[in-house]
Formats: C-alpha cells, sequence, structure tokens
C-alpha cells in the first residue's frame, strides 16, 4: 500500500464555467466581495500586502500591477469613501475572486477557529473582539460611514451576525473549490 | 497497487477531520503511477464524530448534498439538501449548526445523526472538494453546477417593511387620486360662447341671449358696434323658422351698429333678405374705414350667431 497526501491547496484550480469570467458582478457583488477583502485585511495584519502578493502569484500581475490598481478596482464599491464610478470588467472581478479565494485558503485556520465551537468560549471571545476592532476600524478609514448599512456592520451587536457570515463565507470559499461557489453567489441578482 | 489519497482541510496545525480514499489505477484505460481510475472505499476521521466509511456511490452522495448546502449557505439561504430516502441529506439545525443524516445501506440500521458546527461543515467541504478536484483521481466525481440563486430565493435579503412599501405607496397614491379626483368641481355649463368677441342675438319674440362680453369689460368700439348690431337685428322681423340649415350672411355694419349692407356667403342664396329686413346692397370690396364687417349666421331657430369677419 502506497500513502499519498494530498497535492498543495493552490495548485489545482476548479475551471470556470463558459462566460462566467466575462459577466461583470451586479452592485451587492462587488460590495460583498470588498468587505470580503476588508475581512481578509482584518485578519491577516499584512493583508492589504498579501493581496498584492497573491495576486502577483497567480498570474495577474497586468491586471494589477501596484497597489493603486487594487485600490482602483476595490473602489467600485458603492460604500467606499471615495467610490468609483462604472463597473469593473469581468476579467478584473474574476482575478479578484481568484485572489480572495487564495487568500481565504491562507487565513483558514483562523477564519475555522472563529467559526468553532469547540474553542473555549473566552478564547474564542478575544479572538472575535481583536477581529471586529480591526474590522471597525478598517470600515472607518476606507468606507462612507454615513451609509446605514456600513453603520450596521460596525455596531457591535447589530452587526454580529452579517460579520460571521463574512467569516463562514470565507471559510466556504476557501481553496480552489470555492472559486465557482463564491463567484455564483456575487453573481446573485438583486431580489 | 493499491493507494491511499488523504486529504485534509489545511495543511499545519491539528486535523479535526481527514478523509483518505482508496484505490487502484484503472490499468485497462492505460492508468498507472499515482493516478487512481477506480475508488475501493473512502474514510473519514473526524474528531468528535463516529468515523465514516463507504464505497463510491457514498462519496459521490457526500459530494452532491454537502457541496450544494454549502453554495447555498453562501448565499445566505440555508436551504436543507436531500429527501428522506436519499443515503445523505443536510439542513440548518434549528437550535445552531447544521444536521446531516447519513442513511446505511443496510437494512435495520437506524440513520447516522451528526451536529456539525460551521468549523466542522468546512472542514468537511474543504476535503471533498480536495478529493473531486484532486487530478490524480481519474473518474468522474461530478457535483450539481453552482449557479446564481434565482430571485425569488432572496426575498429574505430585502426587509419586510421595503418589500411592502411599493404595493402599499401605490395603493395609498391610487386612493389619494381617486378621492381628489371625486372632490374636484365639476365645470360649469357654458353661459355663452367662449370667444369674447362672439355674441349671438335672437330675434324678437324669442328670449334673448346673454350677451358674451362681460359687462366688467371697457367697451372698445368693435364691442359696442356688435352691441349696437345685436339690439338693431332684434328690432327686426322674427327669423324663426326661416330654413332648415344655417346661413350665412357678410354684413357690413357703420358706426352707429345698422346693417348698411349685406351679401349671403357659404352656399347662401340670398333669398331671405327681406324676411330678415337685411339691406338690399352687397357689401363693398374695400368698405369705409369705420365699417366692421361682421360674420352672421341665422341657425334654424332663428338666433344669429355673430363673429368678426376674418375672411375664409
Amino acid at each position: 500500500m502506497v500513502n499519498i497526501s494530498a497535492p498543495p491547496l493552490a495548485e489545482p484550480t476548479a475551471p470556470a464555467p463558459a462566460g462566467a469570467a466575462s459577466q461583470p458582478l451586479p452592485r451587492q457583488g462587488l460590495e460583498r466581495l470588498d468587505l470580503l477583502l476588508l475581512c481578509v485585511e482584518a485578519l491577516d495584519l499584512n493583508g492589504g500586502e498579501t493581496l498584492l502578493w497573491m495576486g502577483q502569484h497567480l498570474g495577474f500581475s497586468s491586471l494589477f500591477p501596484d497597489r493603486v490598481a487594487l485600490w482602483k478596482l476595490r473602489s467600485h464599491n458603492p460604500l467606499r469613501r471615495a467610490c468609483r464610478r462604472g463597473i469593473p470588467e469581468g476579467a478584473e472581478t474574476e482575478a479578484l475572486i481568484q485572489i480572495l479565494c487564495a487568500m481565504a485558503d491562507r487565513i483558514y485556520p483562523m477564519a475555522r477557529g472563529l467559526l468553532s465551537s469547540r474553542e473555549p468560549a473566552e478564547l474564542s471571545r478575544q479572538h472575535w473582539d481583536l477581529f471586529e476592532g480591526r474590522l471597525r476600524e478598517l470600515l472607518r478609514e476606507r468606507m462612507n460611514t454615513r451609509r446605514s448599512s456600513v453603520q450596521n456592520l460596525m455596531d457591535p451587536e447589530v452587526g454580529a451576525e452579517q460579520r460571521r457570515a463574512l467569516i463562514q463565507t470565507l471559510a466556504l470559499a476557501a481553496g480552489p473549490g470555492g472559486v465557482d461557489r463564491l463567484r455564483a453567489s456575487l453573481m446573485d441578482p438583486n431580489p | 497497487m493499491k493507494q491511499t489519497l488523504t486529504y485534509q482541510p489545511h495543511s499545519f496545525g491539528a486535523h479535526t477531520c481527514r478523509l483518505r480514499v482508496e484505490g487502484l489505477p484503472d490499468v485497462s484505460s492505460g492508468q498507472g503511477g499515482t493516478a487512481l481510475g477506480i475508488i475501493t472505499g473512502w474514510c473519514l476521521d473526524w474528531v468528535g464524530h463516529p468515523q465514516l466509511e463507504g464505497r463510491r456511490e457514498h462519496l459521490q452522495a457526500l459530494m452532491t448534498t454537502v457541496i450544494p448546502y454549502a453554495r447555498h449557505l453562501l448565499s445566505g439561504v440555508p436551504r436543507a439538501i436531500g429527501a428522506e430516502e436519499d443515503p445523505v441529506s443536510i439542513g440548518p439545525d434549528p437550535s445552531g449548526g447544521h444536521h446531516m443524516q447519513l442513511r446505511s445501506s443496510q437494512p435495520d440500521t437506524p440513520p447516522l445523526q451528526l451536529n456539525l458546527d460551521d468549523a466542522e461543515l468546512a472542514d468537511l467541504v474543504r476535503v471533498l472538494d480536495q478529493c473531486r478536484l484532486d487530478p490524480r483521481i481519474q473518474l468522474p466525481l461530478p457535483v450539481p453546477e453552482s449557479l446564481p440563486l434565482p430571485a425569488r430565493e432572496l426575498r429574505h435579503r430585502v426587509p419586510l417593511r421595503r418589500r411592502l412599501s411599493a404595493p402599499v405607496g401605490g395603493l395609498a397614491a391610487l386612493a389619494l387620486a381617486a378621492g381628489a379626483s371625486a372632490l374636484w368641481p365639476t365645470p360649469r355649463p357654458s353661459a355663452g360662447p367662449l370667444d369674447p368677441t362672439q355674441t349671438s342675438s335672437k330675434a324678437p319674440g324669442q328670449p334673448p341671449s346673454t350677451p358674451a362680453t362681460p359687462a366688467s369689460s371697457p367697451e372698445g368700439p368693435r364691442e359696442g358696434q356688435l352691441k349696437r348690431l345685436r339690439t338693431w337685428l332684434i328690432s327686426r322681423t322674427p327669423a324663426n323658422g326661416t330654413g332648415t340649415s344655417p346661413q350665412a350672411w357678410k354684413l357690413a355694419v357703420n358706426s352707429q351698429g345698422e346693417v348698411v349692407a349685406a351679401s349671403p356667403v357659404e352656399g347662401n342664396g340670398g333669398d331671405l333678405r327681406s324676411t330678415l329686413g337685411l339691406p338690399q346692397g352687397e357689401v363693398p370690396t374695400n368698405p369705409s374705414g369705420d365699417t366692421l364687417l361682421v360674420r352672421g349666421v341665422v341657425t334654424p331657430s332663428g338666433y344669429w350667431e355673430l363673429s368678426p369677419w376674418h375672411g375664409w
């Protein structure tokens, strides 16, 4: 009998459905995508730099040659303090989705620890406090805090469920297998 | 040679979930090396849960149930996947977390109940993803394609108040418009011709019609001539029953309001000239400056409809 371990997580990539990469994301999809990236930055102290590095590692250097290009794309989020008009191209959002899934793969142990009910309650509370504090700072720094949805997300009680949903999304979208799932959920129509 | 592929949620730290897939390369298809074309069995070790084992069909059932459930969770729609007779079903647990049922193909074996938290579900999804996307497994393990959900499944995202605001607002606007239109006063019947310069006269024997010129308005030279013309016409012979169709006349009126000349127009033969008391003279082509040209029409009921002459 030969025992073989699993391949490295970032190697295989799920094939994208035909035409999925060329479709632009709806407004709510752009908002969620940027919020998920913000959660990654809140979990990873060096997240901003790692996002850029991950983009280059995955072969998106032409789309994101520097952090300004990445910032310009993320600024299409209507919740941003300084948001850009227009709709980003499908290839750009697809690249951002793949970067997000790869980043979620890196921070999976942290996201898992936040979601686990088997962790000691006090330790879990400390982790949540740390994450929520960083996320609140990032939201205050980059988002339009006059928007009610941003205020709700920053609210310690009202936004708790939404913050947990964001972490759960990161955990379920982590890795190459999560790209399709995340893309499909971001493409959900506005009800 | 029998091979075992091992999948873990992440590559470091303690592993709470481990999937081992055992199989053989399908030599008849030319497979060799590390490829795995025949799955002989699999085993899922889970900390805090009983070990799961099964054949390829069970692994396939686990994938086609758990991965679509995770897809729905990403959209915030925790919907149960799998029916009662399916080997695997999973759905949200009312007390929190997720409830999975595994039904054995062995008779008289009760289904295995598993309560998973979000982290354990994420672990399971990750190992299943790694397994189905592993290029070394060269047999199809299809799962339903991830597609955007229809809008009807996402209605819960919009608060009830906002969902009801549009129809309720529409009904309120309709009721307001209906009420306002009911209160709006209906227009009174017109007391005279709308054109202030137009007037009508009634021959003697008939009640005079109301002059159209407002009494309060200043009386200009034309209005004065028309008023005197009306008086002049009333003093003529009654014109009741003079014809079955209206008869039009071109009247020349002097400054005293008297008709000094009349020409039949618009198909009028002029045979009622004397009956109507009109002068015999025809209206000159170039009347004098103080002469007012008026178009008069005698209706079958005897009324004179007068209006300034504008030609045709």
